[in-house]
């Protein structure tokens, strides 16, 4: 019996050592801000270590386009400040565009913290936010997940995309075309002829309906609105010219150029609708892209080549479009 | 004898037990840990910001990171060469200087302590809503956001305009905080436009009552608008409006004894903002 007792002793003087633990050993906050500090330096540094800069590629919110919009990056981490060349001539700006990165909230998030060519593709609808959860990083690659996707009704997080360290510098838009004066210039063949067929091939084997394009310029006073109002002129310095599709001269689209691209963009935002959104959406419907980029163009500026990049960065499209 | 001092050190034993087991109710936190430190300056605005802060006690965030993203409010920032100077300007020149110096006691107790440059305006249900957006921020008591930062210019005419909107959008602020005046929303009762303003004029609202159309919204912006409307016109302007409508005299000296026992001159800062910009723009 006593030695019942004994160990009826030493088994609460263990119970109550042992039980007295308190939160101080288990919420260790400075652990947690410690480990976040880790993980922001570590994507920093994966993000200024790409002499070449990231080649990020968008896609389209309309799952039937075959491409995604190229966006090159380069992060100089000790300025805090990204460069940006795209199809956009925005990105042209002088102005610095800062980023932050944050994982305060538990994963790493890069924001385009200032105006930048993101804010401003947000404001036109093309992208559903300027700031980014990052999902994976590896030595050549980056995934990241817009934040949100633009509306208050809808879910968390847009799009995934990836940014894939370039190996080679990406030199599409270091010789900007006048595009809006190549395809709408008084004397430009492709202004003056009325057989202007666009001839695209596939890499995925699509066919291309034959399409033939006709453009006009947008008078001064036009023009004035939408750099005041269009956000797609307005934050990204997109020109607008009208497209006149297979003929049909009653009812345009609106086309953009831009930096080495001719793109189409649709925008609830304006009427006439068939201007804005029914006209592009055929033709985006019809050659699967909403961009094309120039490759090159000819002497007497009569045939411009084109192209366009899927996903993953890769020749999708390539083609002609020329006055015969 | 045993027994007794058995059973006795048993008991305490199993007291001992049950009491330790007890956790404390709150974690054991030494110290507060700041996962959104300020960064040091890299560059002209952020000394800027730095002297404002120091100076009175405001901070301008032009970078917007998740401290001040709200995931169901779209907005964007201001381009960086947009923000310093709207900075320089318009928060420093034209609002927090004037303010300290002619009204110091609303300046230590009425202004927040953070202020946002927000791009171009604030849209409550997508980045795309078009007309259905505000020029501010102003649902928190310690934070104030403008919009349209993005169409700043060194233009008088902007700069002066722009400082009667952020004097709207901090009124709003003022009546989160204390309230409208008591019996200010009866004066108009009844007689609120809701979304039919859109289609009055000015001149109509003023023979309704009301400082300006979109003041006939609803007795928030009938607040706003009211303060608007003295910090743009001088005080004989302000007195013409006011007889076109009894209600608008009400309101008026409701709105006026507001903002003085708040410690500011309303027509008064009209006045001096007037010079200011004057200097500023010459």
């Amino acid at each position: 019996m006593k030695t019942i007792h004994k160990l009826f002793a030493a088994f609460f003087i263990g119970i109550g050592l042992t039980a007295c633990v308190k939160y101080k050993n288990d919420i260790n906050l400075e652990d947690a801000q410690a480990k976040q500090a880790a993980l922001t330096s570590k994507v920093r540094q994966q993000l200024g270590d790409a002499p070449n800069g990231w080649l990020l590629m968008v896609p389209n919110l309309d799952p039937t386009i075959r491409t995604a919009i190229p966006i090159v990056l380069k992060f100089d981490v000790a300025k805090g400040v990204v460069n940006s060349t795209s199809p956009f001539p925005a990105s042209l700006s002088s102005v610095p565009s800062l980023f932050e990165l944050s994982s305060a909230t538990g994963a790493p998030l890069l924001s385009f913290a200032t105006g930048s060519i993101f804010s401003g593709w947000y404001e036109a609808g093309g992208i559903t936010d300027y700031y980014f959860k990052i999902l994976s990083v590896s030595a050549d690659s980056i995934s990241m997940q817009p934040y949100r996707k633009g509306n208050v009704y809808a879910s968390e997080g847009g799009i995934p995309m990836v940014m894939y360290r370039l190996k080679t510098p990406a030199t599409w838009f270091d010789k900007p075309y006048d595009l809006k004066a190549i395809l709408t210039g008084k004397t430009a063949p492709l202004f003056n002829n009325a057989n202007n067929p666009l001839k695209l091939t596939y890499k995925d084997g699509y066919q291309q309906p034959a399409w033939n394009m006709e453009f006009d310029g947008v008078a001064a006073g036009d023009m004035a609105f939408w750099q005041r109002y269009v956000p797609f002129t307005r934050y990204l310095g997109m020109i607008p010219i009208y497209l006149f599709s297979n003929g049909n001269y009653t009812v345009p689209g609106v086309y953009y150029c831009g930096n080495n691209a001719l793109v189409s963009h649709l925008d609830n935002g304006f009427t006439p609708a068939p201007w804005f959104i029914d006209q592009p959406k055929k033709f985006i419907s019809a050659i699967k892209t909403d961009y094309l980029l120039v490759r090159n163009l000819s002497t007497d500026s009569a045939k411009v080549e084109l192209f366009a990049l899927d996903k993953y960065g890769n020749e999708i499209i390539s083609g002609t479009l020329e006055a015969k | 004898m045993k027994q007794v001092i058995k059973l006795f050190i048993l008991t305490g034993l199993v007291a001992m037990t049950c009491l330790s087991c007890l956790k404390d109710k709150s974690p054991a936190i030494t110290d507060t840990i700041d996962y959104f430190a300020i960064p040091k300056p890299v560059n002209g605005l952020d000394s800027l910001i730095d002297t404002i802060q120091h100076t009175y006690g405001l901070r301008v965030i032009y970078k917007f990171d998740p401290r001040v993203i709200d995931p169901t409010t779209f907005f964007v920032p201001a381009s960086y060469d947009k923000a310093k100077g709207y900075t320089k300007y318009v928060v420093e020149k034209m609002w927090l200087q004037p303010i300290s110096i002619f009204a110091p006691d609303f300046a230590k107790n009425q202004i927040p302590i953070e202020f946002l440059t927000v791009g171009t305006a604030i849209h409550f249900n997508s980045i795309s809503s078009g007309g259905a957006a505000g020029a501010g921020l102003n649902a928190q008591y310690y934070r104030l956001g403008m919009g349209d930062v993005n169409s700043f210019s060194i233009n008088r005419a902007w700069i002066r305009e722009h400082i009667n909107i952020l004097y709207h959008e901090h009124a709003h602020q003022l009546d989160h905080k204390f309230g409208r005046p008591k019996g200010y929303d009866q004066v108009s009762q009844g007689t609120y436009y809701d979304l039919q303003f859109q289609y009055k004029t000015d001149d109509q609202a003023q023979k309704d009552g009301f400082f300006r159309a979109y003041g006939g919204y609803q007795p928030v912006e009938d607040f706003a608008t009211t303060v608007e409307a003295i910090m743009r016109f001088p005080k004989d302007s302000v007195m013409k409006i006011i007889a076109k409508n009894p209600k608008l005299e009400v309101k008026y000296k409701m709105v006026n004894a507001f903002y003085l026992s708040k410690g500011i001159d309303l027509h008064m800062m009209q006045v001096k903002l007037d010079s200011v910009v004057k200097a500023l723009v010459p």
